[in-house]
């Protein structure tokens, strides 16, 4: 009997240990890519990183990727590049100002080191916020619904509101945007969203396209954009504002 | 006893019948298979299942002895005195007590494995999860998990998983009745009520065909009533860190019946208040088992219900709610029986199972409510014909459901008016072809219709299900077996209420439209018998294939636009496939009794084109369990379990998200971790010792047991998950740890 549950106990033992496999799965470099087109804005910004070990400093200033080539080809066939930021390595502006288009189709093409990434982007349509109008004051003990126009392009019909005190936007990160399948909301009657009474509330309308929704979807974690080369998020947001004063 | 009342008729009026009941003095348990004999003559029986025993006698004796005797327990003598009546009941209560004698064999069980056609389910009884160590008190579903072929994901819940089958695909019975999400406390604790409970069968494999609505298991449980022996209140009373219950019994004479009532809620929230202190969360559960009989008919209605509250306001202004969610089940059943003179049985059941919930996130912010409705009816026949035992049944199951979400007014679904039917006829016939081979076959016709009026759809099929079990005797201690069969499910979970958490407290959607029931095939092949005459084995290797399952898919790939388009988008379907072996060494009797279970799991799951191990996939299971009866007034128990880690998905990098703060902000920083394949690496080994002792003092004929537990008494640091602090530069891995030692008593006055 003991023979026995010795072999048994030596037979579970070794199978065990060959089941365990041990968290030591290697370093996998990816380039890291960032570009979001928004209309009305001046410039397009794009970011160009690596992915970085999780055991290795790395310095606020010593991250992203230089002579990278990015440009957009939109429906025209008309070509718009970016240049390299020289204050911040990885950072990339366009050189043309105010040239995305509402409901615009570009081909992004961004290459780094060799490898090509590129992406369809589908700007949604203009997006306005109807009611309540800019500088309102809003009563939260008679709430009335925040209302905008219907966007083109504006994948699955999704909006978000983030609402925030004017000037303390990080205050904001306490609570993820609102969204809603509709054109308007109830966003006043959360009392719990303006605490702050008598003060100047920012409420950031916004709809996105196929791949920002899919980001903001997956708690803001990069897509692959190349398969074992590259992750990221290239798409195209349009988005706009009203400041309103809240009180009780 | 109608048996042997036919008998009586048949053989005229010099014969008499010696009846009763035999059970367990401090449970009120009927045991099954005492044996009873007429001392001096030759004349006795063993009770059965339900602890009834009977004699048939002639008349000339007119006075005599009757032993009573039970491994484990105290024996008994009667003497009786016949007055000339046909008919004597006499009801014993034994008394456990230490065995000095070993080398009996284990009728009880060695009944099941004669008359089994697979592998005998794994079955433990209330004595099994009162005396093994507990988490805060006495908890069935933890107990379970020492079974083979049991794994979890983690010690935070509850919920088991059976043979690769995920958490949802066991179907929970309560008196033959769904229960949907048993659980309070998050999935911390089980919703069984240890004082309330009979006995819980697992059925992993083998499954009778009756049972068709679950991929993967079968867990039946049994409310527990009063031996109808019982004169006057009996109850118990108990006290554990976690909550206090009360339970009460009694036989009501005057239309021959007894009940059983039981009622728990924790009471740290009272308690706490008198400190002023607010803790924003209370359970409660009910129970209630009421038999009699009517004429020949035994009756059985029993009911639960349990509701969980959690209330979360904000410091500043209570009244704003953060959180508020409540969940809970109701559950009616009625069970009929009556068995003829020919032992045939005729089982009449009907329930109604009722799951609801409300969240309530951020104020208005993000509100959810739902329920889902399961009724069911049905009516079973057994009858013996010669060496054939067929059973016939039908049995209907109904599935309304409601679910609605409200975010912010602006985003709002509502579904209503979906509602499923499933109507199964079947039937089984348990052949003994020969004193050596028994056969089972099994074939069920089920129709499945689900419609949505809203959504202007139905569903309509016909699905078949069959079971096949064959069993080759070498002899009386020793078997092989060998079963297969389909299972089919027709709800599934559309996620966690809580979503991402290790919460299961699902969202059960019944499938319509084009969403076929999910299948999986079962084949199993086991050994099982006996090393020794108290050492009982089995050894069972298996290979389920999942054709069709289930899965929520990812947000952005659902069409949310309307509820019609999320309902049709929701679920992807895959396929999985697991395999592995189940060992059992069980000692049933004894002064120090237990068992030792191992079990080798490998899972596989695809999605698109992602395979993967299942979050439960634990390779090597190795559990042992001993409970010791240490003189009349203490027991002991042990639980060890070592396992392999459940598998991860690892971080493989980390990269830097510029978060560009809209619309003119400055930019914003935050690392996030590159993941590698889904669960391609395991934690570390998972370990834990529990322990228990119990002391009982005596009052008359009152008990007091006093239970102390020690869970994980190594204080083993079992990962739950991994994450990153990324206040310093390079980030430090942290880890979450499972639960620690956590030391517990409870008080059990039975009375």
């Amino acid at each position: 009997m003991i023979k026995k549950g010795l072999t048994f106990l030596t037979c579970f033992s070794v199978l065990f240990f060959l089941s365990c496999s041990l968290d030591d799965a290697p370093f996998e470099h990816r380039y890291v890519v960032n570009l979001v087109l928004k209309p009305d804005m001046k410039f397009q910004r794009a970011f160009v990183d690596s992915t970085y070990r999780l055991d290795v400093p790395v310095g606020l200033y010593n991250a992203g990727i230089s002579d990278a080539e990015i440009f957009l080809v939109d429906e025209n066939s008309d070509t718009f590049w970016f240049d390299e930021s020289d204050t911040l390595m990885g950072l990339y502006y366009s050189i043309d100002s105010f040239f995305v288009e509402y409901g615009m189709q570009y081909l992004v093409n961004i290459s780094v080191e060799g490898e090509v990434m590129s992406r369809e982007v589908q700007v949604p349509g203009s997006l306005a916020i109807l009611s309540p109008e800019h500088l309102d004051t809003i009563s939260l003990s008679n709430p009335p619904l925040l209302v905008w126009n219907s966007c083109d392009y504006c994948f699955k019909n999704a909006y978000d509101v983030l609402p925030y005190i004017t000037g303390e936007m990080a205050e904001s990160d306490s609570f993820p945007p609102m969204v809603s399948l509709d054109t308007f909301m109830g966003i006043f009657s959360a009392s719990l969203l303006f605490k702050e009474k008598d003060t100047m509330y920012t409420l950031l309308l916004q709809a996105k396209d196929s791949n920002a929704y899919a980001f903001s979807n997956m708690w803001f974690e990069y897509g692959e954009l190349k398969e074992g080369i590259a992750v990221g998020l290239i798409g195209a947001l349009s988005f706009d504002t009203i400041a309103v004063w809240v009180r009780e | 006893m109608l048996f042997c009342a036919f008998c009586l008729m048949l053989l005229g009026s010099n014969y008499s019948v010696l009846t009763g009941e035999i059970f367990d003095a401090a449970t009120k348990e009927p045991l099954p298979m005492v044996n009873i004999v007429i001392v001096g003559t030759e004349l006795g029986t063993v009770t059965d299942d339900k602890g009834y025993y009977s004699i048939i006698m002639s008349d000339s004796l007119s006075g005599f002895q009757v032993r009573y005797s039970m491994m484990g327990y105290r024996k008994v003598t009667k003497d009786i005195k016949f007055d000339g009546r046909e008919y004597l009941s006499v009801d014993v209560a034994m008394h456990m007590e230490p065995l000095k004698v070993q080398g009996i064999l284990v009728s009880a069980k060695k009944k099941k494995f004669r008359s089994s056609a697979s592998i005998t389910p794994s079955s433990l009884s209330q004595k099994d999860f009162m005396m093994l160590p507990s988490f805060v008190e006495g908890d069935l579903m933890r107990t379970l998990e020492a079974l083979p072929g049991v794994t979890k994901s983690s010690d935070f819940s509850t919920a088991i998983s059976v043979r690769g089958g995920g958490p949802d695909q066991n179907i929970v019975l309560l008196d033959d009745v769904p229960l949907l999400n048993p659980f309070h406390l998050f999935g911390l604790v089980s919703a069984f009520n240890s004082n309330a409970i009979k006995s819980a069968e697992l059925y992993v494999s083998g499954i009778p065909i009756k049972h068709d609505a679950s991929l993967s298991s079968v867990l039946d449980i049994r409310t527990k009533g009063v031996g109808r022996e019982i004169e006057g209140l009996t109850g118990v009373a108990s006290l554990s860190v976690l909550s206090g219950s009360l339970t009460l019994g009694s036989k009501i004479p005057s239309i021959n019946s007894n009940f059983l009532l039981s009622v728990r809620r924790t009471y740290a929230d009272k308690l706490l208040a008198l400190f002023d202190y607010d803790l924003p969360y209370y359970f409660y559960d009910g129970y209630l088992h009421w038999e009699t009989d009517i004429s020949d008919w035994s009756l059985v209605l029993s009911g639960y219900t349990g509701k969980d509250f959690l209330d979360i306001r904000d410091d500043d202004d209570e009244s704003i709610r953060i959180i508020g969610f409540d969940w809970g089940n109701d559950v009616v059943a009625l069970n009929l029986f009556h068995s003829n003179t020919e032992g045939d049985l005729f089982h009449i059941f009907a329930g109604y199972s009722n799951h609801d919930f409300y969240l309530r996130v951020l104020d208005t912010i993000f509100i959810t409510d739902g329920n889902i409705d399961v009724g069911t009816i049905g009516a079973e026949y057994i009858k013996k014909l010669g060496e054939h035992e067929i059973t016939v049944g039908l049995n209907d199951s109904y599935n309304p459901f409601e679910y609605n979400v409200n975010f912010l007014m602006g985003y709002e679904y509502s579904y209503k008016d979906i509602w499923s039917n499933r109507a199964s006829l079947y039937i089984e016939d348990k052949f003994k072809l020969s004193d050596k081979i028994l056969l089972l076959g099994g074939v069920s016709l089920t129709h499945y219709y689900s419609e949505s009026e809203e959504f202007n759809q139905t569903n309509s099929d016909f699905l078949r299900a069959y079971r096949l079990s064959a069993k080759y005797f070498f002899d009386d201690l020793r078997a092989i077996t060998f079963s297969f069969g389909n299972f089919h499910q027709y709800i599934v979970p559309g996620g966690s209420v809580i979503s991402g958490a290790d919460i299961p407290i699902y969202y059960w959607i019944p499938l319509g439209g084009q969403y076929d029931p999910e299948e999986a095939h079962h084949f199993n092949l086991g050994f099982e018998g006996w090393l020794r005459e108290d050492l009982y084995f089995s050894l069972e290797g298996y290979y389920r294939e999942y054709n069709r399952l289930l899965r929520m898919r990812d947000l952005d790939d659902i069409e949310i636009s309307t509820e019609q388009e999320y309902y049709e988008t929701m679920l992807e379907e895959g396929s999985g496939e697991a395999y592995g072996i189940d060992f059992l060494l069980k000692k049933e009797i004894g002064n120090l009794r237990g068992w030792v279970s191992y079990s080798f799991l490998k899972t596989d799951v695809v999605f698109g084109d992602e395979t993967y191990p299942t979050d439960w996939d634990r390779n090597h299971n190795l559990h042992v369990t001993l409970l010791a009866l240490l003189g009349k007034k203490y027991e002991a128990g042990v639980q060890f379990g070592l396992c392999t880690g459940n598998p991860y998905t690892t971080d493989l990098a980390r990269y830097r998200y510029r978060k560009e703060v809209m619309p003119y902000g400055e930019d914003e920083s935050e690392w996030i971790e590159l993941q590698g394949d889904k669960n391609q690496v395991r934690y570390p080994p998972y370990i834990r010792l529990d322990a228990s002792l119990s002391r009982s003092f005596y009052f008359g004929n009152n008990e007091l047991d006093v239970k102390l537990s020690l869970y994980n008494v190594l204080n083993s640091k079992n990962v739950f998950m991994y994450y990153y602090d990324y206040d310093q530069e390079p980030p430090i891995k942290e880890t979450f740890y499972m639960l620690p030692f956590i030391p517990s008593i409870e008080f059990i006055y039975r009375f």
